[in-house]
Protein backbone atom coordinates (compact mmCIF):
# COMPACT_ATOMS: atom_id res chain seq x y z
CA UNK A 1 0.00 0.00 0.00
CA UNK A 2 1.34 3.43 -0.90
CA UNK A 3 2.37 5.59 2.01
CA UNK A 4 -0.57 7.92 2.54
CA UNK A 5 1.72 10.86 3.38
CA UNK A 6 3.34 10.91 -0.05
CA UNK A 7 0.20 10.83 -2.23
CA UNK A 8 0.19 14.56 -2.83
CA UNK A 9 3.84 14.93 -3.77
CA UNK A 10 3.00 16.37 -7.17
CA UNK A 11 0.52 19.02 -6.03
CA UNK A 12 1.42 22.68 -5.71
CA UNK A 13 2.14 24.00 -2.24
CA UNK A 14 -0.65 25.75 -0.39
CA UNK A 15 -0.10 29.31 0.78
CA UNK A 16 1.43 29.92 4.16
CA UNK A 17 -0.91 29.81 7.11
CA UNK A 18 -0.52 31.61 10.39
CA UNK A 19 1.41 29.62 12.97
CA UNK A 20 2.71 30.46 16.38
CA UNK A 21 6.46 30.22 16.89
CA UNK A 22 7.46 30.68 13.25
CA UNK A 23 9.82 33.39 12.21
CA UNK A 24 12.35 32.99 15.00
CA UNK A 25 14.92 32.50 12.26
CA UNK A 26 15.15 35.61 10.14
CA UNK A 27 15.93 34.75 6.56
CA UNK A 28 12.89 35.46 4.47
CA UNK A 29 11.91 38.47 2.49
CA UNK A 30 8.69 37.01 1.01
CA UNK A 31 5.29 38.25 2.06
CA UNK A 32 2.85 35.60 3.20
CA UNK A 33 -0.66 34.83 2.10
CA UNK A 34 -2.78 33.76 5.03
CA UNK A 35 -5.22 30.88 4.69
CA UNK A 36 -6.92 28.78 7.31
CA UNK A 37 -5.18 25.40 7.85
CA UNK A 38 -7.25 22.40 6.85
CA UNK A 39 -6.28 20.34 9.90
CA UNK A 40 -6.14 21.58 13.45
CA UNK A 41 -2.83 20.01 14.38
CA UNK A 42 -3.04 21.22 17.98
CA UNK A 43 -6.38 19.44 18.37
CA UNK A 44 -4.87 16.27 16.94
CA UNK A 45 -1.97 16.56 19.39
CA UNK A 46 -4.44 17.04 22.28
CA UNK A 47 -6.20 13.85 21.20
CA UNK A 48 -2.86 12.05 21.06
CA UNK A 49 -1.99 13.21 24.59
CA UNK A 50 -5.34 11.98 25.87
CA UNK A 51 -5.03 8.57 24.23
CA UNK A 52 -1.44 8.19 25.41
CA UNK A 53 -2.58 9.03 28.97
CA UNK A 54 -5.35 6.42 28.79
CA UNK A 55 -2.99 3.79 27.45
CA UNK A 56 -0.49 4.70 30.16
CA UNK A 57 -3.01 4.07 32.92
CA UNK A 58 -4.05 0.80 31.25
CA UNK A 59 -0.41 -0.20 31.00
CA UNK A 60 0.25 0.85 34.59
CA UNK A 61 -2.55 -1.45 35.74
CA UNK A 62 -1.19 -4.28 33.62
CA UNK A 63 2.30 -3.68 35.00
CA UNK A 64 0.95 -3.74 38.53
CA UNK A 65 -0.68 -7.10 37.89
CA UNK A 66 2.48 -8.35 36.17
CA UNK A 67 4.57 -7.35 39.21
CA UNK A 68 2.30 -9.39 41.46
CA UNK A 69 2.78 -12.47 39.31
CA UNK A 70 6.58 -12.26 39.42
CA UNK A 71 7.65 -13.78 42.72
CA UNK A 72 8.35 -11.23 45.50
CA UNK A 73 11.07 -13.64 46.65
CA UNK A 74 12.90 -12.98 43.35
CA UNK A 75 12.78 -9.21 43.91
CA UNK A 76 14.04 -9.70 47.46
CA UNK A 77 16.85 -11.97 46.31
CA UNK A 78 17.97 -9.41 43.73
CA UNK A 79 17.91 -6.67 46.30
CA UNK A 80 20.06 -8.75 48.69
CA UNK A 81 22.47 -9.55 45.88
CA UNK A 82 22.83 -5.85 45.19
CA UNK A 83 23.59 -5.19 48.86
CA UNK A 84 26.22 -7.97 48.92
CA UNK A 85 27.81 -6.53 45.80
CA UNK A 86 27.97 -3.13 47.46
CA UNK A 87 29.76 -4.69 50.46
CA UNK A 88 32.19 -6.44 48.13
CA UNK A 89 32.90 -3.24 46.25
CA UNK A 90 33.73 -1.51 49.50
CA UNK A 91 35.87 -4.32 50.91
CA UNK A 92 37.82 -5.34 47.77
CA UNK A 93 40.25 -2.41 47.79
CA UNK A 94 41.10 -3.09 51.45
CA UNK A 95 42.69 -6.51 50.74
CA UNK A 96 46.45 -6.14 50.74
CA UNK A 97 46.29 -2.44 51.51
CA UNK A 98 48.41 -1.23 54.42
CA UNK A 99 46.37 -0.57 57.60
CA UNK A 100 46.07 2.97 59.06
CA UNK A 101 49.28 4.00 60.84
CA UNK A 102 49.08 5.91 64.14
CA UNK A 103 51.63 8.70 64.57
CA UNK A 104 53.64 6.89 67.23
CA UNK A 105 57.04 5.22 67.17
CA UNK A 106 55.37 1.82 67.50
CA UNK A 107 52.99 2.74 64.68
CA UNK A 108 55.85 3.77 62.38
CA UNK A 109 57.86 0.60 63.19
CA UNK A 110 54.72 -1.44 62.49
CA UNK A 111 54.25 0.31 59.13
CA UNK A 112 57.83 -0.59 58.18
CA UNK A 113 57.21 -4.25 59.06
CA UNK A 114 53.95 -4.28 57.09
CA UNK A 115 55.78 -2.80 54.09
CA UNK A 116 58.48 -5.49 54.35
CA UNK A 117 55.86 -8.26 54.57
CA UNK A 118 53.95 -6.74 51.60
CA UNK A 119 57.16 -6.69 49.58
CA UNK A 120 57.82 -10.32 50.53
CA UNK A 121 54.32 -11.27 49.34
CA UNK A 122 54.86 -9.83 45.86
CA UNK A 123 53.90 -13.26 44.43
CA UNK A 124 50.66 -13.42 46.38
CA UNK A 125 48.98 -10.04 46.76
CA UNK A 126 48.71 -8.87 43.11
CA UNK A 127 47.18 -12.18 41.85
CA UNK A 128 44.81 -12.11 44.82
CA UNK A 129 43.74 -8.55 43.99
CA UNK A 130 43.17 -9.32 40.31
CA UNK A 131 41.31 -12.52 41.16
CA UNK A 132 39.04 -10.56 43.49
CA UNK A 133 38.45 -7.93 40.82
CA UNK A 134 37.57 -10.69 38.35
CA UNK A 135 35.15 -12.28 40.82
CA UNK A 136 33.53 -8.95 41.54
CA UNK A 137 33.20 -8.33 37.78
CA UNK A 138 31.62 -11.75 37.30
CA UNK A 139 29.16 -11.19 40.14
CA UNK A 140 28.19 -7.79 38.79
CA UNK A 141 27.63 -9.30 35.34
CA UNK A 142 25.48 -11.97 36.93
CA UNK A 143 23.49 -9.35 38.81
CA UNK A 144 22.89 -7.39 35.61
CA UNK A 145 21.82 -10.55 33.78
CA UNK A 146 19.46 -11.47 36.63
CA UNK A 147 17.81 -8.05 36.67
CA UNK A 148 17.36 -8.22 32.90
CA UNK A 149 15.79 -11.66 33.21
CA UNK A 150 13.46 -10.37 35.92
CA UNK A 151 12.52 -7.39 33.72
CA UNK A 152 11.91 -9.69 30.73
CA UNK A 153 9.74 -11.89 32.93
CA UNK A 154 7.67 -8.89 34.01
CA UNK A 155 7.30 -7.76 30.39
CA UNK A 156 6.23 -11.23 29.33
CA UNK A 157 3.66 -11.37 32.08
CA UNK A 158 2.42 -7.90 31.15
CA UNK A 159 1.95 -9.04 27.54
CA UNK A 160 0.17 -12.19 28.66
CA UNK A 161 -2.20 -10.17 30.83
CA UNK A 162 -2.85 -7.73 27.97
CA UNK A 163 -3.51 -10.60 25.55
CA UNK A 164 -5.88 -12.30 27.99
CA UNK A 165 -7.73 -9.02 28.49
CA UNK A 166 -7.98 -8.45 24.72
CA UNK A 167 -9.15 -12.01 24.14
CA UNK A 168 -11.73 -11.72 26.92
CA UNK A 169 -13.14 -8.49 25.53
CA UNK A 170 -13.33 -9.97 22.00
CA UNK A 171 -15.15 -12.97 23.37
CA UNK A 172 -17.52 -10.65 25.22
CA UNK A 173 -18.10 -8.70 22.04
CA UNK A 174 -18.88 -11.81 19.99
CA UNK A 175 -21.23 -13.14 22.70
CA UNK A 176 -23.19 -9.89 22.66
CA UNK A 177 -23.61 -9.90 18.88
CA UNK A 178 -23.53 -13.47 17.69
CA UNK A 179 -24.41 -12.43 14.11
CA UNK B 1 34.39 17.70 3.78
CA UNK B 2 31.58 16.94 1.33
CA UNK B 3 28.08 16.14 2.69
CA UNK B 4 29.02 17.68 6.02
CA UNK B 5 26.77 20.36 7.52
CA UNK B 6 29.63 22.68 8.50
CA UNK B 7 31.38 22.16 5.17
CA UNK B 8 28.18 22.96 3.30
CA UNK B 9 27.75 26.13 5.32
CA UNK B 10 31.31 27.24 4.54
CA UNK B 11 30.80 26.56 0.85
CA UNK B 12 27.38 28.16 0.75
CA UNK B 13 28.61 31.31 2.46
CA UNK B 14 31.54 31.60 0.08
CA UNK B 15 29.26 31.25 -2.92
CA UNK B 16 26.83 33.79 -1.48
CA UNK B 17 29.44 36.44 -0.85
CA UNK B 18 31.26 35.75 -4.09
CA UNK B 19 28.05 36.19 -6.06
CA UNK B 20 27.42 39.46 -4.20
CA UNK B 21 30.69 40.81 -5.56
CA UNK B 22 32.76 40.18 -2.43
CA UNK B 23 36.02 38.30 -3.22
CA UNK B 24 36.04 35.28 -0.92
CA UNK B 25 38.63 32.64 -0.13
CA UNK B 26 38.17 29.50 1.95
CA UNK B 27 41.14 28.62 4.13
CA UNK B 28 41.52 25.35 6.01
CA UNK B 29 44.19 23.30 7.71
CA UNK B 30 42.96 19.98 6.30
CA UNK B 31 41.13 19.85 2.99
CA UNK B 32 39.22 16.84 1.65
CA UNK B 33 40.39 15.93 -1.89
CA UNK B 34 36.86 16.59 -3.21
CA UNK B 35 37.08 20.17 -1.98
CA UNK B 36 40.61 21.02 -2.99
CA UNK B 37 39.25 22.95 -5.93
CA UNK B 38 37.72 25.61 -3.71
CA UNK B 39 39.91 25.87 -0.61
CA UNK B 40 43.48 26.85 0.26
CA UNK B 41 45.73 25.63 3.03
CA UNK B 42 46.29 28.15 5.76
CA UNK B 43 49.71 29.77 5.61
CA UNK B 44 50.23 31.73 8.80
CA UNK B 45 53.70 32.78 7.71
CA UNK B 46 52.57 34.83 4.76
CA UNK B 47 50.19 36.81 6.99
CA UNK B 48 48.94 38.70 3.95
CA UNK B 49 45.44 37.36 4.40
CA UNK B 50 45.23 38.51 8.01
CA UNK B 51 46.59 42.03 7.81
CA UNK B 52 43.99 44.21 6.19
CA UNK B 53 41.55 45.75 8.70
CA UNK B 54 38.89 46.10 6.00
CA UNK B 55 38.83 42.36 5.36
CA UNK B 56 36.47 40.07 7.25
CA UNK B 57 37.54 36.75 8.71
CA UNK B 58 34.62 34.36 9.18
CA UNK B 59 35.72 31.64 11.56
CA UNK B 60 33.57 28.51 11.59
CA UNK B 61 33.73 27.02 15.07
CA UNK B 62 32.59 23.47 15.82
CA UNK B 63 35.66 21.91 17.51
CA UNK B 64 38.80 22.85 19.36
CA UNK B 65 41.31 24.13 16.81
CA UNK B 66 44.61 25.49 18.08
CA UNK B 67 45.77 26.91 14.78
CA UNK B 68 42.42 28.60 14.35
CA UNK B 69 42.62 30.28 17.74
CA UNK B 70 46.15 31.42 16.95
CA UNK B 71 44.73 32.97 13.81
CA UNK B 72 41.98 34.71 15.72
CA UNK B 73 44.46 36.10 18.20
CA UNK B 74 46.74 37.54 15.52
CA UNK B 75 44.38 38.68 12.81
CA UNK B 76 43.91 42.39 12.18
CA UNK B 77 40.78 41.87 10.12
CA UNK B 78 37.20 42.21 11.30
CA UNK B 79 36.09 38.93 12.81
CA UNK B 80 32.90 36.92 12.60
CA UNK B 81 32.56 33.69 14.54
CA UNK B 82 30.06 31.31 12.95
CA UNK B 83 29.07 28.99 15.77
CA UNK B 84 27.89 25.50 14.87
CA UNK B 85 27.56 24.27 18.45
CA UNK B 86 29.72 21.73 20.24
CA UNK B 87 28.15 18.56 21.61
CA UNK B 88 28.33 18.40 25.41
CA UNK B 89 31.10 15.89 26.20
CA UNK B 90 28.99 13.92 28.69
CA UNK B 91 27.26 12.07 25.85
CA UNK B 92 30.53 10.41 24.92
CA UNK B 93 31.71 9.56 28.43
CA UNK B 94 30.59 5.93 28.21
CA UNK B 95 31.65 5.38 24.63
CA UNK B 96 34.85 7.10 23.61
CA UNK B 97 37.55 8.81 25.67
CA UNK B 98 38.88 10.38 22.50
CA UNK B 99 35.58 11.99 21.51
CA UNK B 100 34.81 12.92 25.11
CA UNK B 101 38.09 14.80 25.28
CA UNK B 102 37.56 16.36 21.85
CA UNK B 103 34.15 17.70 22.89
CA UNK B 104 35.45 18.90 26.22
CA UNK B 105 38.25 20.76 24.45
CA UNK B 106 35.68 22.12 22.01
CA UNK B 107 33.48 23.47 24.79
CA UNK B 108 36.47 25.11 26.46
CA UNK B 109 37.46 26.62 23.14
CA UNK B 110 33.94 28.02 22.78
CA UNK B 111 34.35 29.75 26.12
CA UNK B 112 37.57 31.39 24.97
CA UNK B 113 36.25 32.33 21.54
CA UNK B 114 33.03 33.78 22.96
CA UNK B 115 35.12 36.37 24.79
CA UNK B 116 36.86 37.59 21.64
CA UNK B 117 37.08 41.33 22.04
CA UNK B 118 35.76 42.59 18.72
CA UNK B 119 34.06 39.65 17.04
CA UNK B 120 30.54 39.37 15.72
CA UNK B 121 28.84 36.09 16.43
CA UNK B 122 26.57 34.34 13.96
CA UNK B 123 24.86 31.27 15.39
CA UNK B 124 22.92 28.56 13.54
CA UNK B 125 20.01 28.98 15.93
CA UNK B 126 18.67 31.07 18.79
CA UNK B 127 19.53 28.16 21.08
CA UNK B 128 23.19 28.33 20.01
CA UNK B 129 23.19 32.13 20.25
CA UNK B 130 21.95 31.94 23.85
CA UNK B 131 24.70 29.47 24.62
CA UNK B 132 27.31 31.88 23.27
CA UNK B 133 25.92 34.73 25.36
CA UNK B 134 26.05 32.53 28.48
CA UNK B 135 29.69 31.87 27.70
CA UNK B 136 30.52 35.53 27.51
CA UNK B 137 29.69 36.76 24.01
CA UNK B 138 28.05 40.19 23.95
CA UNK B 139 24.35 39.76 23.19
CA UNK B 140 24.28 42.91 21.05
CA UNK B 141 26.79 41.35 18.63
CA UNK B 142 25.04 37.98 18.36
CA UNK B 143 22.93 37.17 15.34
CA UNK B 144 21.06 34.11 14.15
CA UNK B 145 21.27 32.78 10.60
CA UNK B 146 20.40 29.29 9.43
CA UNK B 147 23.28 27.34 7.93
CA UNK B 148 23.64 27.13 4.17
CA UNK B 149 22.81 23.75 2.75
CA UNK B 150 22.88 21.93 -0.56
CA UNK B 151 19.47 20.32 -0.48
CA UNK B 152 18.33 21.78 -3.78
CA UNK B 153 21.68 21.68 -5.61
CA UNK B 154 22.75 18.18 -4.61
CA UNK B 155 20.20 16.16 -2.68
CA UNK B 156 17.14 16.99 -4.75
CA UNK B 157 19.10 16.47 -7.99
CA UNK B 158 20.47 13.06 -7.03
CA UNK B 159 19.04 10.15 -9.02
CA UNK B 160 16.58 7.80 -7.31
CA UNK B 161 17.77 4.56 -5.77
CA UNK B 162 15.26 1.91 -6.79
CA UNK B 163 16.48 -0.57 -4.21
CA UNK B 164 15.67 1.82 -1.36
CA UNK B 165 12.39 2.90 -2.90
CA UNK B 166 11.34 -0.66 -3.60
CA UNK B 167 12.14 -1.83 -0.10
CA UNK B 168 10.58 0.99 1.91
CA UNK B 169 7.78 2.45 -0.14
CA UNK B 170 5.18 0.00 1.14
CA UNK B 171 4.08 -0.16 4.73
CA UNK B 172 5.09 2.56 7.18
CA UNK B 173 8.71 3.66 7.20
CA UNK B 174 9.77 5.87 10.09
CA UNK B 175 12.94 7.72 9.26
CA UNK B 176 15.64 9.41 11.28
CA UNK B 177 18.69 10.91 9.61
CA UNK B 178 21.70 11.73 11.73
CA UNK B 179 25.20 10.48 12.44
CA UNK B 180 25.37 7.48 14.77
CA UNK B 181 26.27 9.55 17.84
CA UNK B 182 25.01 9.25 21.40
CA UNK B 183 23.36 12.69 21.51
CA UNK B 184 21.20 11.96 18.46
CA UNK B 185 18.66 9.98 20.47
CA UNK B 186 18.71 6.72 18.51
CA UNK B 187 17.98 4.78 21.67
CA UNK B 188 14.87 6.84 22.29
CA UNK B 189 13.87 6.49 18.63
CA UNK B 190 14.00 2.71 18.98
CA UNK B 191 11.90 2.94 22.13
CA UNK B 192 9.30 5.10 20.38
CA UNK B 193 9.25 2.70 17.46
CA UNK B 194 8.76 -0.29 19.76
CA UNK B 195 5.75 1.52 21.27
CA UNK B 196 4.42 2.21 17.80
CA UNK B 197 4.74 -1.49 16.91
CA UNK B 198 2.74 -2.41 20.00
CA UNK B 199 -0.19 -0.19 19.00
CA UNK B 200 -0.25 -0.69 15.25
CA UNK B 201 -0.55 -3.89 13.21
CA UNK B 202 0.74 -2.15 10.10
CA UNK B 203 3.90 -3.49 8.54
CA UNK B 204 6.59 -0.95 9.39
CA UNK B 205 10.30 -0.30 9.72
CA UNK B 206 12.49 2.17 11.56
CA UNK B 207 15.23 3.54 9.33
CA UNK B 208 18.27 4.97 11.08
CA UNK B 209 20.29 6.66 8.35
CA UNK B 210 23.56 8.48 8.80
CA UNK B 211 27.32 8.25 9.09
CA UNK B 212 29.10 5.97 11.52
CA UNK B 213 32.28 6.58 13.49
CA UNK B 214 34.78 3.79 14.23
CA UNK B 215 35.28 5.32 17.69
CA UNK B 216 31.62 4.63 18.49
CA UNK B 217 31.33 0.92 17.69
CA UNK B 218 30.12 0.30 21.26
CA UNK B 219 27.31 2.79 20.80
CA UNK B 220 26.14 0.98 17.68
CA UNK B 221 26.33 -2.37 19.50
CA UNK B 222 24.32 -0.93 22.39
CA UNK B 223 21.63 0.27 20.00
CA UNK B 224 21.35 -3.12 18.35
CA UNK B 225 21.15 -4.79 21.77
CA UNK B 226 18.45 -2.32 22.80
CA UNK B 227 16.44 -3.16 19.68
CA UNK B 228 16.77 -6.87 20.51
CA UNK B 229 15.61 -6.25 24.09
CA UNK B 230 12.54 -4.42 22.83
CA UNK B 231 11.81 -7.11 20.26
CA UNK B 232 12.13 -4.87 17.19
CA UNK B 233 15.61 -5.78 15.98
CA UNK B 234 14.31 -7.34 12.77
CA UNK B 235 12.44 -4.14 11.92
CA UNK B 236 15.16 -1.60 12.64
CA UNK B 237 17.47 -0.91 9.71
CA UNK B 238 20.78 0.86 10.10
CA UNK B 239 21.91 2.52 6.88
CA UNK B 240 25.37 3.98 7.30
CA UNK B 241 27.37 6.02 4.80
CA UNK B 242 24.56 6.43 2.28
CA UNK B 243 24.96 8.18 -1.05
CA UNK B 244 22.92 11.29 -1.93
CA UNK B 245 20.78 9.09 -4.21
CA UNK B 246 20.01 6.71 -1.36
CA UNK B 247 19.34 9.57 1.04
CA UNK B 248 16.93 11.24 -1.37
CA UNK B 249 15.17 7.92 -1.86
CA UNK B 250 14.88 7.39 1.90
CA UNK B 251 13.16 10.76 2.24
CA UNK B 252 10.78 9.99 -0.60
CA UNK B 253 9.94 6.49 0.62
CA UNK B 254 9.43 7.33 4.30
CA UNK B 255 6.05 8.03 5.91
CA UNK B 256 7.22 10.07 8.88
CA UNK B 257 10.41 11.74 10.09
CA UNK B 258 11.00 11.06 13.77
CA UNK B 259 13.42 13.30 15.65
CA UNK B 260 14.13 12.60 19.31
CA UNK B 261 17.65 13.93 19.24
CA UNK B 262 18.79 15.14 22.66
CA UNK B 263 21.09 17.87 21.44
CA UNK B 264 21.06 19.80 18.16
CA UNK B 265 22.56 23.10 17.13
CA UNK B 266 20.14 23.33 14.19
CA UNK B 267 19.31 19.90 12.70
CA UNK B 268 19.63 20.05 8.91
CA UNK B 269 17.71 16.76 8.42
CA UNK B 270 14.60 18.54 9.74
CA UNK B 271 14.68 21.05 6.90
CA UNK B 272 15.50 18.24 4.46
CA UNK B 273 12.28 16.56 5.66
CA UNK B 274 10.39 19.81 5.17
CA UNK B 275 11.74 20.12 1.65
CA UNK B 276 10.72 16.58 0.80
CA UNK B 277 7.27 17.10 2.36
CA UNK B 278 7.78 14.46 5.01
CA UNK B 279 5.59 14.89 8.11
CA UNK B 280 7.66 15.46 11.24
CA UNK B 281 7.11 14.07 14.72
CA UNK B 282 9.66 15.44 17.16
CA UNK B 283 10.73 16.07 20.71
CA UNK B 284 11.36 19.79 21.17
CA UNK B 285 14.85 19.76 22.65
CA UNK B 286 17.56 22.38 22.14
CA UNK B 287 17.35 23.84 18.61
CA UNK B 288 14.79 21.31 17.34
CA UNK B 289 12.01 23.43 18.81
CA UNK B 290 12.81 26.51 16.78
CA UNK B 291 13.84 24.71 13.59
CA UNK B 292 10.49 22.90 13.53
CA UNK B 293 8.23 25.50 15.13
CA UNK B 294 4.76 24.52 13.95
CA UNK B 295 5.91 22.44 11.01
CA UNK B 296 5.24 19.12 12.69
CA UNK B 297 3.84 17.39 15.74
CA UNK B 298 6.39 18.62 18.25
CA UNK B 299 6.18 17.89 21.97
CA UNK B 300 7.98 19.65 24.81
CA UNK B 301 8.64 16.54 26.87
CA UNK B 302 9.69 13.07 25.82
CA UNK B 303 7.01 10.44 26.16
CA UNK B 304 7.48 7.44 23.91
CA UNK B 305 3.79 6.57 23.98
CA UNK B 306 2.74 10.03 22.85
CA UNK B 307 5.27 10.14 20.04
CA UNK B 308 4.24 6.65 18.96
CA UNK B 309 0.58 7.71 18.84
CA UNK B 310 1.57 10.72 16.74
CA UNK B 311 3.39 8.50 14.28
CA UNK B 312 0.29 6.35 14.08
CA UNK B 313 -1.81 9.45 13.39
CA UNK B 314 0.50 10.53 10.59
CA UNK B 315 0.50 7.09 9.02
CA UNK B 316 -3.24 6.43 9.28
CA UNK B 317 -4.60 9.93 8.70
CA UNK B 318 -3.73 10.93 5.13
CA UNK B 319 -5.25 14.39 5.49
CA UNK B 320 -3.18 15.16 8.57
CA UNK B 321 -0.02 13.82 6.93
CA UNK B 322 -0.61 15.95 3.86
CA UNK B 323 -1.26 19.02 5.97
CA UNK B 324 1.91 18.54 8.00
CA UNK B 325 3.88 17.91 4.82
CA UNK B 326 2.66 21.17 3.32
CA UNK B 327 3.31 23.13 6.52
CA UNK B 328 6.83 21.84 6.49
CA UNK B 329 7.39 22.72 2.86
CA UNK B 330 5.96 26.20 3.37
CA UNK B 331 8.23 26.74 6.36
CA UNK B 332 11.17 25.63 4.26
CA UNK B 333 10.21 28.02 1.45
CA UNK B 334 9.75 30.89 3.87
CA UNK B 335 12.86 30.53 6.01
CA UNK B 336 15.28 27.96 4.72
CA UNK B 337 15.41 28.08 0.96
CA UNK B 338 18.88 29.13 -0.26
CA UNK B 339 17.75 32.57 -1.43
CA UNK B 340 16.29 33.35 2.00
CA UNK B 341 19.44 32.31 3.83
CA UNK B 342 21.65 34.19 1.39
CA UNK B 343 19.58 37.33 1.81
CA UNK B 344 20.05 37.12 5.54
CA UNK B 345 23.79 36.53 5.16
CA UNK B 346 24.15 39.60 2.97
CA UNK B 347 22.33 41.70 5.57
CA UNK B 348 24.63 40.47 8.30
CA UNK B 349 27.72 40.98 6.20
CA UNK B 350 26.70 44.56 5.48
CA UNK B 351 26.27 45.11 9.22
CA UNK B 352 29.79 43.84 9.89
CA UNK B 353 31.25 45.91 7.05
CA UNK B 354 29.68 49.07 8.43
CA UNK B 355 30.81 48.37 11.95
CA UNK B 356 34.02 49.81 13.42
Amino acid sequence: MENPARLSRGTAARACESECGMGSMPGSTDSERQEAPSVDVQAVMRGVRLRARERRSENAEIRRLAEQVVSPALALALSRLDAHLEDLRRSAPVVGAPPPTPRTLRGRMGAVMVAVVRRALFWFIPPLESSQAAMLGALEAQYRASTEIAAALRDLNAKLIALRAASASRQEGSERSPE
Amino acid sequence: MPHDAVGNDVLGMAECFQSAGCPTTIFAQWIHPAREYCARRIDLESKAAWRCPEDILIYHHALNWELGEELLANTRTKVVIKYHNVTPPGYYASYSDYLFQACRDGVEATGRIARHARAWFWADSGFSAEELVRMGAPAERCRVVAPCHRIEEELAQAPLDNVVLGRYRTGASILFVGGLRPHKGHRKAIEVYARYCSLSDRESRLLLVGGSDPNLKRYEDDLRAHAVRLGVDRRVDFAMGVTPAQLRSFYLAASVFLCVSEHEGFCVPLIESMFFRLPIVAWATTAVRETCAGAGMVYEDFQAARLAESIDECVENAVLARDLAERGRLRYERLFRPAAIRGRLRELLAEVEESG
